[in-house]
């Protein structure tokens, strides 16, 4: 039985960490700026890929690594391209950590019990076109201290923190797909990013912005993050001089929520279906234009708000009144906060949101104008935003549906009337 | 019971009220799916579903109040009921037979005026989320339960139809209309510990509120009642069905008992 083992040892592992051995050897034999092609197999070690190099999976290339990180980014122009990475579930460090500059990692999927990808003090890397599918533990993509860097096309999936940023400037994020995470996107201390073209769903929060100066926040999607009590779509915590401009947000607990923000330029954005459009809090000389709110319960809420300039929304439930032609409305629209004050003050009455009643109270207790966002020249009509994705439904089982209905209830109608 | 029950039923089927009834809720029901036509993209929680199960909240409450309020008060106001002490009958059965024959008339128009109104916004492009129409009918059916037995509860107080009609709209006025404000009104003198418990077991007593937050909850929009209750409507979220059955049946047993309570007093006089 012992020389049976001794033989499936030489046999199936050691042929395995000769193969790592040798790709590692290889590596640090390759001249700066040469090629490493990896054969199709999976390879149980950890790589450090130290120098400018290109390392690229041929086939089904899958790097497997329990405690180390399975590849490590020093150094700088350092290309990894076409390769998986399993992580097993004892793993205590990020599957690829990256520092440095000037990286390209593209085509890598990450299977990742802890973090996805760590960039400490990189800058100018990108990366593009990865999946990463987590434990929901630790973040799918880590950004520490890094800047300038760009990252676009990942799908991320069941993690903590899709994309976290934090400290790290002037980062792009862009055209990536994030779902079934805690937040899609989570920056935290970072100024000047460009976050465009996202999609964002399923989360517990779309995007939460926290302390950014001159952040562009555009096209972007942010649906269906509606799962949790504090669910937002984008929340923005002391963002100053940012702009939110022609993004989706649909479906959400909360559309956009923003607290401390100060000149941020709300604009052009589609406000659908969410059961709070959005909620302001103690912020000021932030402006507001263009947005469409349609089918939101509560289209806009606003406390301890002041210089906020409202103009030239679309309000579905507001009265309209074109008398100039030009398009905008002359009766004004008032988001009364009433609601808001009221459960601030006592969360419990939280439980009237939308009940039939507490509307009746709202229109007899209106609050006074300095409390009320109020848009003085709402918009006739909504601006035009690409379809967003529609619930399919089956008209045939609906239709089978009805006509059960009506036959049956036609049928016990005619009995109930027949004499005897 | 039974024959009280069925008697019923061939009464409701043969007003002529009933088939303003059935107008009236085509004519709601078809204009609130057709305005529904291009808001629905997610049978989620939103404005529309919002809307809709407010004006079902206006309306059948109401009608159901009187309905079962009247029943009894226009038996008792042209001698039937007089005539029905002499018959070996208990007040219990009777509520019972009353309430069970007039759900089943009800709910059959208000399945037709459902399935008609379905029917015509089908006809019209509207096609509708199966889960969206069948928590809405539910949410509807509920709503008519509990309102027509405490109707039939005001009916069995009162000694004439006008007296029966205005104390069911009392009653749906201070369960519908003046629910919140009467409730924050209250709370506000209240001091601040008692307020969650006291909210949460007064709103118990309104059967109208109890459906519409199952209703939130069912479209999947418990988290919009805030963290407050996320821990309460998230034990209760698997088992809601059966918690709600039981809510149902211990309530609508209360007013039962309340109601031929007061009925056998009334005899006794």
């Amino acid at each position: 039985m012992r020389t049976l083992g001794w033989i499936c040892f030489f046999v199936f592992v050691l042929p395995l960490s000769v193969h790592a051995k040798e790709i590692q050897t290889i590596i640090d034999q390759t001249p700066d700026y040469g090629i490493v092609k990896m054969a199709s197999g999976v390879y149980d070690e950890s790589l450090i890929l130290s120098k400018p190099l290109t390392l690229e999976g041929v086939g089904r290339v899958t790097i497997r690594s329990c405690r180390l990180p399975a590849v490590v980014i020093t150094g700088h122009h350092v290309v990894l391209r076409n390769i998986m990475i399993q992580q097993c579930r004892r793993a205590e460090s990020a599957a690829l950590v990256v520092t440095g500059h000037d990286h390209i990692i593209e085509y890598v999927q990450i299977v990742a019990a802890k973090r996805g990808i760590q960039l400490n003090q990189a800058s100018r890397t990108s990366i593009a076109h990865c999946l990463i599918r987590g434990t929901r533990q630790d973040n799918g993509i880590d950004l520490w201290d890094s800047s300038q860097n760009i990252i676009k096309y990942n799908t991320i999936k069941q993690v903590k923190d899709g994309i976290y940023i934090e400290n790290s400037n002037k980062n792009e994020v862009k055209a990536n797909f994030i779902h079934n995470s805690r937040y899609g996107i989570h920056v935290m201390f970072s100024d000047d990013l460009m976050i465009k073209r996202n999609l964002s769903e399923h989360n517990l929060a779309g995007a939460m912005i926290m302390g950014t100066k001159r952040t562009v926040i555009e096209h972007n999607s942010f649906r269906q993050n509606n799962r949790h009590v504090h669910s937002q779509g984008l929340l923005l915590y002391n963002a100053m001089k940012t702009s939110v401009k022609k993004n989706v947000i649909a479906a959400n607990r909360v559309g956009v929520y923003a607290e401390n923000a100060y000149n941020v330029q709300l604009i052009g954005n589609y406000f659908l279906r969410n059961a709070i459009g959005m909620q302001w809090n103690i912020s000021k000389k932030n402006y507001i234009a263009d947005n469409s709110f349609v089918g939101n319960v509560y289209d806009a809420q606003a406390i301890r708000c002041f210089n906020n300039t409202i103009i030239h929304n679309y309000w579905d439930t507001s009265l309209k009144l074109d008398q100039t032609g030009r398009g905008f409305s002359a009766i004004p629209y008032r988001a009364d906060p009433f609601f808001l004050a009221l459960t601030t003050n006592v969360p419990e009455y939280q439980l009237f949101f939308q009940a039939p009643g507490m509307l009746v109270l709202q229109k007899l207790l209106r609050s006074p104008d300095d409390e009320v966002m109020i848009d003085h020249a709402p918009r006739m009509n909504a601006l035009k935003i690409e379809q967003t994705h529609r619930l399919s439904t089956d008209p045939l089982n609906v239709n089978r549906m009805s006509l059960v209905m009506i036959v049956g209830s036609i049928s016990l109608l005619i009995m109930g009337r027949k004499r005897g | 019971m039974k024959t009280i029950a069925r008697l019923e039923w061939r009464l409701v089927m043969r007003q002529h009220s009933s088939y303003g009834f059935i107008l009236l809720w085509v004519v709601v029901l078809s204009l609130l799916f057709f305005i529904a036509r291009d808001t629905i993209d997610f049978a989620g929680y939103t404005n529309m579903t919002a809307t809709t199960a407010n004006m079902m909240l206006y309306l059948l409450p109401l009608f159901m109040l009187i309905s079962g309020s009247f029943t009894i008060a226009s038996e008792i106001e042209n001698g039937q009921w007089r005539l029905l002490r002499t018959y070996p009958l208990s007040p219990a059965a009777y509520i019972a037979g009353k309430w069970l024959g007039q759900w089943f008339g009800q709910m059959i128009l208000f399945t037709l005026s459902f399935g008609l109104s379905l029917m015509f916004s089908l006809s019209t492009g509207v096609a509708l989320p199966m889960k969206w129409i069948i928590v809405l009918y539910r949410f509807s059916s509920a709503l008519i339960a509990f309102f027509l037995m405490i109707g039939l509860a005001v009916g069995s107080f009162v000694s004439t139809r006008w007296q029966a009609l205005i104390v069911s709209v009392s009653i749906w006025f201070l369960f519908v209309m003046i629910w919140p404000t009467m409730l924050i009104a209250v709370l506000n003198v209240v001091p601040y510990p008692f307020i969650a418990p006291l909210l949460k077991s007064v709103t118990l007593l309104n059967p109208a509120e109890v459906v519409r937050v199952a209703f939130v909850v069912q479209m999947g929009g418990s988290a919009v009642f805030g963290q407050v209750y996320d821990h309460l409507l998230g034990q209760w979220q698997k088992p809601f069905g059966f918690i709600l059955l039981v809510y149902a049946t211990i309530y609508g047993s209360a007013i039962w008992l309340i109601a031929a309570k007061q009925l056998a007093r009334r005899r006794s006089i």
